[in-house]
């Protein structure tokens, strides 16, 4: 009898160091996460006509996807220029492996920026590919890993894209409002170890970003999920399609959400990154906070009239609502009253308004400051998500951006009878 | 995971290397792995891999095919892919992996490049 009784409590205990290793583990894990969300860059340029929105998930803990988007630095010709290095891209697993070798390869972007960049002179995609596949073969790293890789140079004064990819199954798509989404083909040779010694021959394409457009940038993530037999990749063009001319940030909460119905109850086997970079009808309206309540009286004057003119006769209670949310955020009454640096924007299409936020100072979080002083347009979102993405009685619509550090209110105009 | 994933087999002396699953991130280990094993112990000098029964290659996939391409071109041997599906060609020409590994989608031929 003791002898059973000893075997048991050994096989408890033996059980409980399991669980404690299980929960040691999940720990790191989480710690590793943790450190891969600070790399995403926590905010992008947004500038001219031009809304940047992005959406990342890693399949586990950690993955092996990154993407960012920083202004080209021309130092003393800055002014001449407005360009911006827009890139993602993919290594294979979903582990720390494959996160150590996603810091190395955006170390590399960087580097190239640092060491290969002159103020003043235009970047190759296909210059910076080359030199990252170069730095990589040099390593040495194990022919177990693949990356993809989608470099783009976006220059605002020509607005047009031009960009070299590798290793991507998965086109671009180019939506257009208003038009069939078009998609354009990548792919191309992974970066891999593997293919140290094929001379690879890279090739730079162009694309032209009109005004009232989008470009869905995604890793294969996204469209590789598959539910019997059927991928997203089959699926997207419907939502792509139907909601053509909404904003990126609202496109951004449609595709995520119309993914995750799709995917119903089934593990998402990869990494989701995308990003939608949309050209606005009208270059943006902006206003920056000031110190003092007197200042900030006049810009919130400026704002309400700018409301008002844009959406004429626009009287129901979620703008009203949106009106008095102004408010509260330049006189920093309620859960606002740490913003000192406030920046407002403001693009006004002929179909809607949009509203950005953001404390460029304190990098406020948005949701957690806002209590429940936004639940009326969770609540507007939610059951626009429910009905199929369409919008009911002109409401508000309400996004946040990855980090919850940027808001958006979206404003559909009512149409005159 | 139960059933037969990968297996090699001759045809006329030549090595065909079948693989019967997707190939993804959740296998692609075991299965390279498996695979460099039975050319290994068999001292395969040139191989086809039969895609036949695969229904699609994820980037770890694609990983898998470019990890034994390197594998039989370190041991100075041929690869030769045979016989993959429309998507699993379609991912080869995107990724332009046909520009570099010759596709058959004739046995004999294949064999015949590799005779």
């Amino acid at each position: 009898m003791n002898r059973i009784k000893i075997l048991k409590d050994e096989i408890k205990e033996k059980d409980k160091n399991i669980i404690d290793l299980e929960e040691n583990i999940k720990k790191k894990f989480k710690k590793a996460r943790d450190v891969h969300q600070r790399m995403l860059p926590k905010k992008l340029p947004d500038t001219g006509d031009i809304i940047i929105s992005t959406y990342y998930r890693p399949a586990e803990y950690i993955g092996g996807d990154y993407y960012n988007v920083m202004e080209i630095d021309h130092e003393s010709m800055s002014p001449f220029f407005d360009q911006y290095l827009v890139y993602y891209f993919d290594v294979s697993g979903h582990g720390i492996d494959s996160t150590l070798l996603s810091i190395f390869i955006n170390d590399t972007i960087e580097s190239f920026l640092k060491l290969r960049h002159n103020p003043g002179e235009m970047i190759s995609p296909k210059e910076l590919m080359n030199y990252i596949d170069n730095a990589y073969q040099e390593e040495g790293f194990p022919d177990d890993y693949l990356v993809c890789i989608f470099l783009g140079l976006l220059d605002l004064n020509k607005n047009r894209l031009n960009y070299c990819s590798t290793g991507f199954q998965y086109p671009i798509f180019k939506i257009d409002a208003g038009k069939k989404v078009e998609k354009i083909k990548t792919g191309g040779l992974p970066v891999s170890s593997a293919l140290a010694f094929v001379d690879k021959t890279l090739e730079e394409k162009e694309m032209i970003i009109d005004k009232n457009s989008m470009i869905l940038l995604t890793t294969d993530g996204l469209l590789e999920q598959e539910i019997n037999g059927k991928s997203y990749f089959e699926e997207i063009d419907k939502i792509l399609n139907s909601y053509s001319s909404y904003p990126a940030p609202l496109m951004k909460d449609i595709i995520y959400a119309d993914f995750y119905n799709f995917s119903a109850e089934s593990m998402i086997k990869d990494d989701l990154t995308f990003l939608i970079l949309n050209r606005m009808e009208n270059k943006r309206k902006e206003w920056n906070s000031a110190r003092s309540d007197l200042s900030n009286r006049t810009i919130l004057e400026e704002v309400l009239n700018f409301m008002e003119e844009s959406c004429e006769n626009q009287k129901n209670s979620s703008f009203d609502k949106l009106k008095n949310i102004v408010k509260s955020i330049l006189l920093k009454e309620n859960n606002f009253t740490v913003l000192q640096t406030i920046n407002i924007k403001a693009y006004n299409n002929p179909e809607y308004l949009i509203f950005s936020f953001e404390d460029k100072k304190n990098n406020l979080n948005w949701k957690q400051a806002a209590g429940n002083s936004f639940d009326e347009f969770i609540k507007i979102k939610n059951e626009f998500v429910r009905n199929d993405f369409e919008f009911r009685n002109n409401k508000v619509y309400i996004s946040y951006n990855n980090f919850y550090n940027k808001i958006y209110f979206f404003i559909p105009k009512l149409k005159s009878n | 995971m139960k059933g037969k994933r990968v297996e090699l087999l001759f045809e006329q002396q030549t090595a065909v290397l079948k693989i019967f699953v997707e190939v993804n991130f959740e296998n692609s280990n075991p299965i390279k792995e498996k695979s460099k094993e039975l050319i290994s112990k068999n001292n395969v000098e040139n191989l086809i891999i039969d895609l036949s029964s695969v229904p699609y290659l994820d980037s770890s996939g694609i990983g898998f095919v470019l990890s034994i391409f390197k594998f039989m071109r370190d041991k100075k041997g041929k690869l030769i892919l045979l016989n993959p599906n429309d998507k699993v060609k379609r991912v080869l020409e995107v990724t332009k992996i046909d520009t570099i590994i010759k596709i058959f989608y004739e046995k004999e031929k294949a064999v015949e490049e590799l005779s």
